[in-house]
Parts: structure tokens; sequence; C-alpha cells
């Protein structure tokens, strides 16, 4: 017997439907061998993505408990945990018409998060610095995570641009929640699994569904929100965010370049500390 | 409540009688009774500076006047006279200095050796200090700032960024997070009026030195020292075009940031025109850095040393009398020692020199404008009617010019408009808090995080504070501090990017490598 799965929102560490109690279908554009595929989707409402930024702030917190150690491990276990699945994950990546090319993006999927796990304790010695101010004061900056960060990913989706980024902020120390684009929902949902299983502390990875581009205006005009990256090249998209988004100076960014330390310096703010010193 | 000298003392400044020892005793006897808490002799800067009666704008290495013949008036706070009569830069002077700024970018900038960049820069900064004294006097007379600060503080900090960044022009390549650096183009800049010479050294010292060309609009209260910073600029040998300075009032500055031709916009200055940016920059796409003004706190415990806290606090009120966004414009103090502390800062206050800024005593000049003097004056009233407890010192204050004592407001509740506001004078709001964790409550409790000062004598307490507050810059035991290599700026809801050491780069490159 084969129990077909519904696609839940994931956030605060459970799997739960939406508030509203609606969800639509989707189909899903196969490689054209087999016949389209349908999956029955959660769809996020707005009080919804106002749940899930509640249980993300409360993951910021946890997640900045943990040290920077820490945190690298965490994520390196999530890529042990995502490495296990990878059939599933190639199997969830549908976009491309040849399996060997989903067997190479679901493996870049896990390598990109290993590559941001060795971040986590890194990007601090990298973009901080001790200041050689001209007084008697010890003066150093270093980078500190923004708080809760939105990640959509492009309407035309782009798994491994949309993973590369959550990977990038979750490394630099935010809650994350990730709003796929509709053909990348089933991959993120196995991502949103590999983060339960990988005891990632409730809230620190969210995964809200939706229609295409629902959320979006409700993602701009949400205070909770610190700053959102759209990980693909979607210029209106991007102007109508970060028109609503200027009412709280939200920060909001774009771009399809993968492995950056730029991410890194997109999720994190400089605080400068000076101590006197006596002489 | 602020008793007026008489004609003779204050044309010298507010003292009494010359310097006699004898005499001085006598004078303090009486200082009591008569409101005079500090005698001194006045010394105020006595250098000559030539300032004509109409300024020009620099645009395309040459200094002219605006397209339309239209000037703004700009007045000394301290004096109320007319000082000079500066351009009001029109729709064309706005695209002429544009295009300027694009074909020195085209032209001469970028196809200049990094290292050459660099040597104009350590020019620029060299010239600076040469003619410190200058700028100094201009900028008290432009500003009202007192001459202590102006010259000690200002004038050093601006030649010290001209000289930082020189170094950086022919070493972007090792900045962490770029590969291939790369300016972007033609950069719009609007500074504030407070400290108009070092914002302009913050903003213009990054772009230059990454490449960019730049368009300056200052404020139109302060645009002096800015116009003599082109004529210093254009002495250091810098191509034309590279640096481009028009003057004039918002619509000039909104004009500007509107002109397709422009990459990027540096913006400090108020909350709403950042949002305004903000929305306009979406659309546009162009970059952009923000730098609002902030209500950064003070932070008070117990432990604290009460004498550093207050003189520190007092500094703090003066500084740009009370405008910069940096300086402690809330005061947190731990609950059993707010009484005690606030008496001594009571008498601290009494004793400050408010007058004329060219004076080498006074510790608080004149504020910039009529109009902003109105708005302190009405916050300070709005403070007092919600229920602040409005406390005043008996201190003298010339009568002319545009002054205003400190005002301390004692038992300021979050919901009060003074706590919430950013409140740009010299003006204190006091709150209490009992534990760490209700001071960091507080002090996030407002959307301007920009700065914080943690006084205590616990390191423990102090890290713990360091660590937790959400603000760009904290400074233990210490207030406004600035260097060259310290980045400043706010989290998000204040700004964005930094302005001061490498992370003062980023704003003005991107990586060619994308």
């Amino acid at each position: 017997m084969i129990v077909s799965k519904s696609l839940n929102l994931y956030r605060g560490g459970r799997f739960t439907s939406s508030a509203s109690g609606e969800s639509f279908v989707l189909t899903m554009e196969h490689s054209s061998s087999l016949p389209p595929h349908k999956l029955r989707c959660t769809h996020a409402s707005a009080s919804d993505l106002q749940a899930c930024l509640g249980d993300a702030e409360t993951g910021f917190r946890l997640w900045k408990e943990q040290d920077p150690f820490l945190r690298a491990q965490t994520l390196y276990h999530m890529a042990e945990i995502a490495s296990g699945r990878q059939k599933d994950l190639e199997e969830a990546l549908h976009r491309s018409q040849d399996g060997k090319q989903n067997k190479a993006e679901a493996k870049e999927l896990i390598a990109s998060l290993l590559y941001y796990a060795g971040f986590a304790d890194k990007y601090q010695q990298l973009l901080g610095s001790i200041n050689p101010v001209r007084s008697p004061y010890a003066c150093q900056s270093c980078p500190e995570a923004v708080g809760t960060v939105v990640i959509l990913g492009p309407l035309a989706g782009d798994p491994s641009g949309l993973s590369d980024t959550v990977w990038a902020a979750l490394a630099a120390g935010n809650s994350v929640t990730m709003i796929p684009g509709e053909q990348d929902l089933p991959v993120a949902a196995i991502l949103a699994e590999c983060a339960d299983t990988a005891a990632l502390p409730p809230g620190v990875l969210n995964f809200l569904s939706t229609r295409n581009a629902y959320l979006d205006q409700a993602v701009a005009s949400s205070q909770r929100v610190r700053t959102v990256w759209i990980s693909g090249e979607e210029e209106q998209r991007l102007s109508r965010i970060r028109y609503t988004g200027a009412t709280d100076l939200k920060r909001v960014e774009s771009g399809r370049q993968l492995r950056s330390l730029k991410k890194i310096i997109a999720f994190t703010d400089i605080k400068t500390i000076w101590e006197p010193q006596l002489n | 409540m602020h008793s007026v000298p008489d004609k003779q003392t204050a044309e010298v400044g507010p003292h009494i009688g010359t310097h006699k020892p004898g005499n001085l005793k006598q004078a303090l006897a009486v200082s009591s009774k008569d409101l005079f808490r500090n005698p001194y002799d006045a010394a105020p800067d006595t250098m000559k500076i030539d300032i004509s009666t109409r300024q020009q704008m620099l645009i395309g290495g040459n200094f002219r006047p605006p397209g339309e013949e239209t000037y703004l008036a700009t007045y000394n706070p301290a004096t109320e006279e007319l000082l000079s009569q500066i351009p009001l830069a029109g729709e064309r002077d706005i695209d002429d200095a544009v295009m300027a700024a694009q074909r020195s970018y085209k032209k001469a900038w970028s196809g200049i050796k990094p290292g050459k960049r660099g040597e104009f820069l350590f020019r620029v900064a060299r010239l600076l200090q040469e003619r410190a004294r200058e700028f100094a006097v201009l900028a008290s007379m432009d500003e009202g700032k007192a001459i202590r600060e102006s010259r000690d503080t200002d004038l050093p900090l601006a030649a010290a960024h001209f000289f930082y960044y020189a170094g950086w022009a022919d070493k972007l390549e090792y900045l962490p997070g770029f590969r291939s650096p790369r300016p972007l183009g033609v950069c719009a800049q609007l500074i504030p009026w407070n400290s108009a010479l070092l914002m302009a050294a913050w903003k213009l010292a990054p772009a230059l030195a990454a490449g960019n060309t730049v368009v300056l609009k200052p404020s139109e209260s302060s645009s002096l020292t800015v116009l003599r910073l082109g004529e210093l600029i254009r002495e250091a040998g810098l191509p034309d075009g590279v640096v481009n300075i028009i003057t004039g009032d918002d619509s000039t500055g909104s004009n500007l940031v509107r002109h397709p031709g422009i990459q990027h916009i540096a913006f400090s200055g108020s909350r709403a025109t950042g949002r305004e940016l903000a929305a306009i920059c979406g659309t546009s796409g162009q970059r952009l850095s923000l730098k609002l003004r902030g209500s950064s706190v003070h932070i008070v415990f117990r432990d604290a040393d009460p004498d550093q806290a207050i003189e520190a606090l007092v500094r703090a009120l003066c500084l740009s009398q009370g405008y910069i966004y940096c300086s402690g414009s809330r005061l947190l103090i731990e609950e059993a020692f707010a009484e005690e502390f606030t008496e001594r800062l009571k008498e601290r206050i009494c004793q400050l020199r408010v007058g004329n800024p060219l004076d080498q005593n006074t510790e608080l000049g004149a504020i910039h404008s009529r109009k902003q003097l109105e708005r302190i004056r009405a916050l300070i009233r709005t403070g007092a009617e919600e229920g602040g407890g409005l406390w005043e010192p008996e201190i003298r204050i010339p009568d002319q010019g545009w002054f205003c004592p400190p005002a301390i407001l004692s038992s300021v509740a979050p919901g009060h408009t003074v706590y919430r506001t950013e409140t740009a004078g010299p003006l204190l709001p006091i709150t209490t808090f009992r534990t760490a964790d209700e001071a960091i409550r507080k002090a996030h409790d407002s959307p301007y995080s920009l700065a914080a000062a943690v006084w205590t004598s616990h390191p423990e307490r102090l890290h713990y504070m360091a660590s937790e507050l959400r603000c760009g810059v904290i400074w233990a035991n210490s207030n406004n501090r600035f260097d060259p290599s310290a980045p400043c700026g706010a989290y998000p809801e204040s700004g964005w990017g930094r302005e001061g050491g490498m992370h003062g780069l980023y704003p003005y490159l991107e990586d060619g490598q994308e």
C-alpha cells in the first residue's frame, strides 16, 4: 500500500497544517517520460507567517545560545542526515530530464551545506577586526547575526540557489523562514525534515508552502523580519518588496551567487565595542 | 529662568571682571546669588576668516554661481548675523554636476592607478591639517558649535579619515568577501548640518578611495565649511569633476537622488527621509547606505563611577549641541542610584558654560537654526506636559543667538514622546531600571538603536551587556569615541552600512566576479 503524502508547514520544530485549513494541489512538471505528478500542499496564510515569525524569534534566541562551534556541528550533522536522504532529494528535484543531473544537484545541496557548516565558526575572524584606534582604548568589531531572516525562492524554481542562501543565513547565526517557489516545495520539505531529524533547535529553520508569491507583501511589511533575500534574479519582485520593506528599513537583497562570503556579510551586522585601557 | 547678562559682560562673554585672585573670591561669593557659578575670562579665537558674501558651487572643477541665480541666506547661529549666501542649485546645476562626475569617472578617475588615488587623498589630509584652525573657526561660526569641539575633535578626525582611507586605495583586493573589487560609479552624498566637515570626510574618503566620483550636498544651514573643503580638494590637485559640491535645500537633495546618473546614495539624517530614500532606491535599483538619527542610550549601573559618567553625559549633551546621532539621547539609570546621580548631574550642568562658540571656554554653543531651536523647545514642553518632570539649570545664556541650555526630564516612561522620538537637542530624558535585562529591554524599546554607552565597574556585566545589546557601537565606561579605523553605524532599523574601518569601504564597492 502507498500512503500518499501531503506537504505540511514546518515551524517551531513541528509539522503543522495551516491555521486557515487551506491547501492546494501542486502539479509537478516531471520529466517528459513520466505523467505529471500531483501533490497536495498546505497553503500558508498571513497568520501562519506571523506565527512562524514568532517561532523564528524564539529560534533565533536558542540558536544564539549555542556557541559557533556547536552551530557548525549541528549543521554538519544536518548534512549527514541529508546525505542519507540523497535518493529522496534526487526524486524531489524535478527540473532536469536527466537523472544524472538530478544526482549532481542533490549532491551539490549537501556539499554546500557542508561548506557553510564550516563557515559558522570562521566568518567572525574573516569579517571582524581589531581596530587600531588613536586613543587608549581596546576597540574591536565583530559581525553578529541580524536575527530573523526570510528567504524567498525564485518563482521559476532554483533549489540550489535557495538552499545555498538558507545555509549561509543559518551559518551566520540567524533563524530562517524559507518560502520556496512552487516547484521547489518538495525539495524544501525534505530539507525541513532533515533539520528536524538533525535536532536543529525549534524555530531555527522554518518552512512555509504557498501559492507563488502569495506571502510577499506580508513578508515585506512584517516588522518581525530583519532581512529578506530573494535567491534569484526577479527585478520586479525585488523592487516591490523593497518598496514595502522601506517602511521599517528592512534590508532586502537578492542574488544567485553560490558559496559566497558576501551572503554571510548580508546576513550580519557589525558591532563595534570600545573599552578603555588604563595607562 | 535664565537671567540675561548686562550689555557690558555680554560683549566679552559671561565672566566677571578681570581674573585677580582677590576679585575672584569676591566674585564667587556674589556668584551663587547672582547665578554666576563659574566665572572665567573670555578667550575667543580671533582669527579673521574671509567669507565672500555670495558662495559658489564646485562643478566639474570650477566654482560657479547657480544657473538660476537664486540664493539662500546662511546665518551665524551665535549672533543671528548673516554670514553669507549659498547657491540654490537648480535642476540644470544638478544635471551638470552629475554629468561632470560621470565624465571624470570614465575618463580620469577610473584610469588612474589606485596608488595615485591614494596620493591625492593623502594630500587632502595634509592640507586639512595645515589649514585646521581656519576650518575650525569657520565651522564654529557656521554651525554654532564650541570651538574646542571643532578644533579638538572634528578637524583632527576629518583629516585622519582622509589619511586612513588614502592607504586603502591600493589594497582593496585584500578586503574579505571581494574577489575583484570594483567601484560603483557616481555617488550622491547628502550630509546633515552637524559636524558638516567631519560628515563630508566620513563619506568622501571611502568613496574616493574605492574609486568612485562624488556629488556632495551639504545641509543648507552649514554649507560653508564643505564648500571650503571643495577649494582644498582643488588645491590638492584632484582631477576636475571627481568631487562636485552643490548646495541648496531639501528639494535640491530630492532632485539629486532622483537623477538617473547616480549609482549610489549615501545619506545621514532623519528617519522619514531615510525611509523615503529606501523606497526610491527600492524601485530604481540604486544602492543606498543610510545613517539615521538614533536615540542612543546611556546605561548607568549603581556601581559606575559617577564622576566619569556625568562628565561623559555632559559632553554628549554638548557634542554638536546634542544633535549628534550617537550621543546619549536617553539615560537609563539603576533605580537605587537614580536620585543621587541625577542630583550630581544637575550640579554639573549648572557649571556649564553656554555662550560664544568661538570662546575656548565654551562647552555648549548655539543651535544651528531658529527652526531647530523652536523644535527642541516644543519637545521639552511636550515632555514636561506628559509628566516628564522638567528641570532646567539656572545658568546664563547670551541674549542674542539661538542658545538652549540643557534640560532634564527626570521621570520619563516608555510611552512618552521624548522616549520614542529623535530628540536632536541638549535634552536628556531619564528612565530607571532595576536589572540588567530590564535595561536591555528598555534600550531596545525604541526603533533607533545606533549606539549605547554602558557604565559599570563589573567587567562581567560589561561583557554581558555588550553581547546582548543590539546596536552598532558600544562604549564601555566611555562615550562618543570615534576613529577612522573603527566602524560606526546602526543595526538595521537605524541604518545600512558602516562608516569607518575596512567595513566602511563595503558600501562603495561591488564584486567584479559575480
